[in-house]
């Protein structure tokens, strides 16, 4: 395959076939997902997100082969860091790896056992059969792998201990090798495939199968030798994909795993998706529980904002870097971050006029806000300040004028203004001015970072669609610098594909649009006040607490099947990051379930990026979104 | 890979147009007075699933004509549910063509009890036996309303029971599609699956983990409006190299080169495709892209042997047309034991992107196609 031009636009990690190429992608921000401590070794971990969000990189990270390349290049500039994080958490040393990582993709055949024409318990032996087959399979690969030997010609070195023999019962005899279970494995998993994807599969029923996930007796250290010495310090299994399981195959799996002895280690990567719409309303982020062992990546970067930041950043330029027909060493400085310039200027300096004259409009005769124009009149600063000025203010005078009746015509004095004009109102006359005055909004990398909500893949396609433009000017000679306004358009084209590909992209995807532009519509609506009441704006509305139990309770969700929808379409939107769910957020003495919006569907809807702005609902008027849309009782001001 | 016999549609018979009707004219007449047709069709919106019927009915008694309807349910939820009244219209003048006894359903169930996609397992079972068409001397499979995901296993089940039968009375078996690229256009796909998979029985080695070290090669066939399909099936497949099939020549000179277009990023900056890669089949004939396929899969079968072998996947997001010449390379490669997977995505269903006023029009200017795929021809 052809050198990358757009290393933005390589598919997910995974995909990258050069170890190297992925390790110099990989940014090493991702293992602060990582929880401290020996239980990352000894205790079954859960990594859960929607598709996206980097598990399978992850995951790959552990391999052997990827391993063996980060200790070859430990001391390239490029891999120093990610090489001392990962000695740090004892996967890999001066003398090599020390950790063999089995990975395994369960995005096979599995869920096909389900629908053989068989009963449960005979179901599940043949579903522990392959899984053990494929695991030793998989485990007899890396281990020979991991100390460079050949494969299969080598199997023949590896031996097993005790433990092993004892779970797979009388399928082997003590003194088996590699060779022994590669050929019994093999042998196996080729009935079982063959059987499934025969025209009729007459000749299932005498297929082999196993009582239980025998092959993770391998995990030990003592279990899997290479010349009678143990293969590495750790063995981790790494089951990628778990969500391709049926719910009953996966309930089995996580059972067997969970009643594991400590001292095994195992991680399971999964979207959301394997979760029930129940379980999916309430995998938010949620004040005081205890999440040990399970791993939610978006909730885990909502929480440390600044860590999910500066990962992007980092893969950012290494993106940015690995690029072959340019020379940029960061994203950051091809990004242009704020309309302090030149070039902007004659845009602020004709906003003020029209401001300042529907500001004298909208004070009339008032005496009362006398020495806040004055002070206006008399501010210094750059033209974007003075117009950013002149908006707040404006917006502090509708305030005022909305709660007049009652008040007493005492004159407003210039330090209230300035009292008044906190930062969230600022943000909010900033948006107002660019919507008002076609100015550009969203650009530069920190905005970038925010539209990526959690979520790297996306944050890739914005990044890819930027430096994509990047690329092409060199090309053509131009500069390499991307204006704000550019920004501005390309993000607002993502954000438009983004929309049009919800209908195809989820199920119940046009119900999952209608309720998804209806939260929208009606967050713009808030958001556009003239006084601005939710300031800097409203990006997620909230359901209560109480009204979520329902939606996850069967009985009152059989009695009202209209809500049944309704709460298989927010776990939809859920499961595909559309909406991003915090639970227990507390205001007005009761605690809610806030639903925010992706941040990529804020930019079509001119919404700030902000997480603060929520405004709560009913069941009710949810489901006349979903299904009739929201109509807005009053018309917006923009 | 067991050694390959010669390809077994190397010569075929392949009418269009016009010509499918004289076609089933001077067919009837060869044939026994007494023998009865088989028609299989799927229920659907799309009036092209009649087109089969009435070219049928034009030149046999319909006394001589059993219907199958392959009903297959997309679900409450489904968008297609908006156009439940176009579908009992076809479904009404239907019955208006043969005597309403000779008209049965077959249901194919498209969801597990807990909501997962089974459609093509439980499409390979609508057929179990060659006993259930004695009788019949023909049997015509009109896939023009049916999905991949059904007719794929349908054909190819009815193949393997056919091939199966020893004494030499097989029925023929036929497959007729109406193609028309307006009324592809309009209909679109909604609610595509998260993941893609594969259709059974094509899964071939590609996810056994003793067959992992082996490359995979991925065969699409590339369709207008498919970007997001391609992308999950890749991430399916992930795939050492790629070969797509373009349709070329083809009626509008540009189609391979739009095509190109439209997926450069995918194929060029996503997927890093080499431009060598490449495979042209002509867009109106299914058997070339069945000799294209199969010779491009028998190369690289052939050239990674000293490594293993490879695992080739093939995806036919392409017109129904070429679609069965993909199904046709498959299948008989599967046959002759090569390690051969289609990887496929359904949608939750399908919407009209225009009116449906017009449909009944569009339907009658499409081109229907009749391959002749088992029988009589090739004894």
């Amino acid at each position: 395959m052809r050198e990358p031009r757009n290393p933005f636009r390589l598919r997910a990690s995974e995909a990258i076939e050069s170890d190297t190429t992925f390790l110099k992608l990989f940014g090493p921000g991702m293992l602060e997902l990582l929880p401290s401590g020996q239980h990352l070794w000894d205790k079954p971990q859960v990594f859960r997100s929607a598709p996206g969000a980097g598990k399978s990189s992850l995951l790959r990270l552990f391999t052997p082969s990827v391993l063996l390349t980060l200790h070859s290049f430990r001391r390239n500039d490029d891999l120093k860091e990610l090489y001392q994080k990962m000695a740090e958490i004892g996967v890999i040393g001066e003398e090599g790896p020390q950790l063999l990582g089995v990975f395994h993709s369960c995005a096979r055949n599995y869920a096909t056992l389900e629908d053989l024409e068989f009963d449960t318990a005979r179901k599940e032996r043949l579903l522990f059969g392959l899984l053990n087959a494929r695991v030793v399979l998989a485990a007899l690969r890396s281990a020979l792998v991991l100390h460079r030997l050949d494969y299969p010609a080598d199997l023949g070195r590896i031996t097993f201990g005790a433990n092993v023999f004892e779970a797979f019962g009388s399928t082997f005899s003590v003194g088996s090798t590699g060779e022994d279970l590669h050929r019994w494995a093999t042998k196996l998993e080729g009935a079982v495939c063959d059987a499934i994807d025969s025209f009729g599969g007459s000749d299932l029923k005498r297929l082999p199968g196993s009582e239980t996930f025998s092959a993770l007796s391998l995990l030990h250290r003592e279990s899997l030798m290479i010349d009678k010495k143990p293969v590495a310090e750790r063995v981790l299994l790494l089951l990628d994909d778990v969500h391709h399981l049926t719910h009953r195959q996966r309930s089995r799996v996580l059972k067997v795993v969970a009643e594991l002895r400590a001292g095994v280690g195992i991680w399971l990567a999964e979207r959301f998706e394997a979760l029930s719409s129940d379980e999916m309303l309430s995998s938010g982020m949620s004040e005081g529980r205890d999440y040990e062992g399970e791993i939610l990546l978006e909730r885990f970067w909502r929480e440390h904002p600044r860590k999910f930041e500066t990962l992007l950043l980092n893969v950012a330029d290494r993106r940015a870097n690995a690029a072959v027909d340019v020379e940029i060493s960061s994203l950051d400085s091809c990004l242009q971050a704020s309309l302090d310039g030149p070039e902007w200027v004659a845009k602020y300096e004709a906003a003020i006029p029209t401001i300042r004259s529907r500001v004298i409009k909208a004070v009339g005769d008032r005496s009362l806000f006398q020495a806040w124009i004055q002070a206006q009149e008399d501010a210094a600063g750059t033209a974007r300040d003075r117009s950013i000025s002149w908006r707040t203010l404006e917006i502090l005078v509708h305030r005022e004028i909305k709660r007049e009746q009652g008040s007493f015509d005492f004159p407003l004095s210039a330090s209230e203004l300035t009292e008044r004009s906190d930062s969230q109102l600022k943000a909010a006359a900033e948006l107002f001015l660019s919507q008002e005055f076609n100015l550009p909004y969203y650009f530069g990398t920190r905005k970038l970072a925010t539209l990526a909500s959690w979520n790297i893949e996306q944050f890739m396609r914005l990044a890819g669609d930027e430096f994509e433009e990047v690329v092409s000017s060199r090309t053509v000679r131009r500069a390499a610098t991307l204006d704000a306004g550019r920004q501005d358009i390309l993000l607002r084209a993502a954000s438009a594909s983004f929309w049009s590909e919800i209908p195809r992209r989820a199920r119940n995807g046009e119900k999952v649009l209608k309720l998804v532009e209806s939260i929208g519509r009606f967050c713009r609506q808030r958001t556009y006040e003239p006084s601005a009441s939710y300031d800097p704006g409203v990006t997620g509305i909230a359901i209560s607490m109480q009204d979520r139990e329902s939606l996850q309770d069967e009985g009152f969700l059989q009695r009202n099947p209209e809500y049944s929808v309704l709460a298989d379409v927010l776990a939809a939107a859920i499961a595909n990051n559309l909406l991003e769910p915090r639970l227990d957020s507390k205001a007005k003495g009761s605690s809610w379930m806030v639903l925010n919006l992706n941040r990529l569907l804020c930019v079509t809807l001119d919404l700030p990026l902000g997480y603060g702005g929520w405004k709560e609902q009913h069941l009710r008027d949810l489901y006349v979104w979903m299904t009739a849309g929201y109509k807005p009782k009053q018309a917006a001001l923009l | 890979m067991k050694p390959v016999r010669k390809d077994r549609w190397a010569s075929y018979v392949h009418v269009s147009g016009d010509g499918v009707h004289t076609f089933l004219q001077e067919h009837v007449k060869t044939r026994d007075g007494n023998n009865k047709s088989c028609l299989i069709v799927g229920k659907g919106f799309d009036p092209r699933m009649l087109g089969g019927a009435t070219a049928l009915t034009a030149v046999l008694d319909p006394r001589q004509l059993s219907i199958i309807v392959l009903v297959f349910d997309e679900g409450p939820t489904s968008p297609s549910r908006k156009y439940d009244k176009l579908v009992q219209q076809n479904i009404d003048t239907l019955m208006r063509m043969v005597p309403s006894e000779q008209v049965r359903e077959r249901t194919i169930k498209m969801f597990s009890s807990e909501g997962r996609r089974v459609t093509s397992r439980s499409a390979e079972s609508v057929f179990r036996s060659a006993d259930e068409f004695s009788g019949f001397s023909d049997i015509f499979v009109d896939v023009s309303s049916l999905p991949r995901s059904v007719y794929f296993p349908v054909v190819a089940k009815l193949l393997h029971l056919l091939d199966g039968v020893k004494d030499g009375a097989a029925p023929n078996l036929f497959v007729m599609v109406s193609e028309s690229a307006e009324l592809d256009r309009r209909i679109v796909e909604e609610g595509i699956d998260e993941d893609a998979d594969y259709i059974h029985p094509f899964r071939g080695a590609v996810e056994r983990e003793s067959a992992a070290g082996r490359p995979k090669v991925w065969f699409p066939l590339l369709g207008e409006n498919q970007s997001v399909q391609l992308a999950r099936i890749y991430d399916l497949i992930n795939p050492a190299e790629i070969c797509p099939l373009l349709p070329s020549p083809s009626m509008d000179p540009r189609r391979g080169d739009n095509l190109v277009l439209e997926y450069r990023e995918l194929l060029f900056d996503r997927l890093r495709v080499e431009t060598r890669n490449f495979i042209y089949a002509s867009e109106t004939n299914a058997f070339e892209a069945y000799r294209q396929l199969r010779r491009a899969i028998l190369h690289y079968a052939e050239a990674l042997e000293p490594l293993g072998g490879s695992n080739a996947v093939i995806s036919a997001n392409s017109s129904k047309l070429l679609s069965v010449g993909a199904l046709l390379a498959a299948y008989e490669l599967k046959c002759d034991g090569a390690d051969i997977a289609i990887a496929h995505i359904e949608a939750h269903g399908y919407m009209l992107t225009d009116s449906e006023d017009d449909l009944d029009r569009l339907a009658s200017e499409s081109r229907l196609q009749c391959l002749w795929l088992s029988g009589g021809c090739y004894a």
